[in-house]
């Protein structure tokens, strides 16, 4: 049987048959998952994001062109709200170094759980989690994703030219970072 | 901007060999990456197929909510000011009371006027009389001039039939 495209498919959902969405999430519901992962480090997190970025791309998909592909769209709310979700935890991050919530949290029962956590990351995706955000979304499209300039331009809307040195630069920190680990 | 470009923008051989270099790196170090089962994956389809029935909904409601109540109410509040703008009532002109119009007046034309003072209360005003105010009949003259008793001026304004009249009024006057 003759499997339908993405295209196809999104026109079936637009024409009511919910079905031909739920194709479209089996399709990508992995890859959309492990870009939020390795973006934001957590599966609680990426879990979280990769339903959100579902719910997102089936309540606009009436503003869905055709201009990219389904995926690369798909993958731009993916990215986005990953990258949105990297800069909560880093405001969190520094609320909490100024001891402000730590004052309004209650403390963790368990102080050894961040550390577990931690070790059940893979040395590289500890060593992702070190990057800057920008290049931390476009290692994880190039290196993981194995996706060319000129789609990572479309999800992030730069240049590719800025891409390969923000690609160079990622590499050549996770080679340092690990390094260090090991 | 340009030279910036070509001096930071890696060749595709240095990227090569820096990814080369990075695998080699995770191979020593036996980097195993996380793997996550496939009911977890099952889960996720359910999940959010759950999320968007709320979203869904959610929405529906907002939108049929807007299109019974808000919309309607938003247009009715528009008419309702839009005819408040231009088809205000006008409030009546306060009518100047005949009170206060003949306070203004001199002495003599309050006079002429008082013919008939029963007929002008304070609450009177001036729309409620006519616009022959100021004519007056010879009836009323008549009457004017008697009740002052400046008897020479009524009978100046006495035509002949009435003279012919008041004479021999009082001519049966004095045979009686």
């Amino acid at each position: 049987m003759k499997q339908s495209s993405d295209l196809e498919l999104v026109n079936e959902v637009r024409g009511g048959k919910r079905q031909a969405f739920t194709e479209l999430m089996r399709r990508y519901q992995q890859r959309v998952y492990w870009t939020a992962r390795r973006i934001v480090g957590s599966h609680e997190e990426a879990d979280d994001i990769a339903q959100e970025t579902f719910v997102k791309a089936y309540l606009a998909l009436g503003d869905f062109r055709g201009d990219a592909s389904f995926f690369t769209w798909l993958y731009r709310i993916a990215v986005n709200l990953s990258l949105n979700a990297i800069r909560k935890q880093q405001v969190l991050g520094y609320l909490r170094e100024s001891d402000i919530i730590n004052r309004i949290l209650p403390a963790p029962d368990n102080p050894h759980k961040d550390l577990e956590l931690e070790e059940m990351r893979s040395h590289l995706d500890r060593a992702i989690a070190n990057l800057p955000e920008k290049q931390r979304a476009v290692f994880v499209m190039r290196y993981h994703d194995e996706m060319s300039y000129l789609e990572i331009s479309q999800v992030l809307k730069t240049s590719v030219g800025g891409l390969k040195a923000n690609y160079f630069h990622a590499l050549r920190k996770v080679q340092e970072s690990l390094k260090d680990e090991a | 901007m340009k030279l910036r470009h070509t001096l930071d923008e890696p060749s595709e051989q240095d990227e090569r060999c820096a990814v080369e270099e990075l695998n080699r790196r995770l191979e020593e170090l036996h980097d195993t990456p996380v793997s996550i089962s496939q009911t977890y994956w099952s889960n996720l389809l359910v999940k959010t197929n759950q999320r968007i029935d709320e979203a869904s909904s959610a929405k529906a409601i907002s939108i049929s909510w807007a299109a019974r109540v808000a919309i309607p109410g938003v247009v009715a509040i528009l008419f309702f000011f839009i005819g408040l703008h231009y088809y205000a009532p006008e409030l009546p002109k306060k009518e100047s009371s005949v009170a206060s119009l003949m306070g203004t007046l001199p002495e003599d034309a309050v006079d002429s006027l008082l013919v008939r003072p029963e007929q002008v209360g304070l609450s009177l005003s001036t729309a409620d009389l006519s616009s022959d105010i100021f004519q007056f009949s010879g009836e009323q003259i008549t009457e004017y001039l008697a009740a002052s008793g400046n008897h020479e001026l009524l009978v100046e304004n006495m035509d002949d039939a009435e003279v012919a009249t008041l004479l021999a009024a009082l001519d049966l006057k004095k045979n009686l």
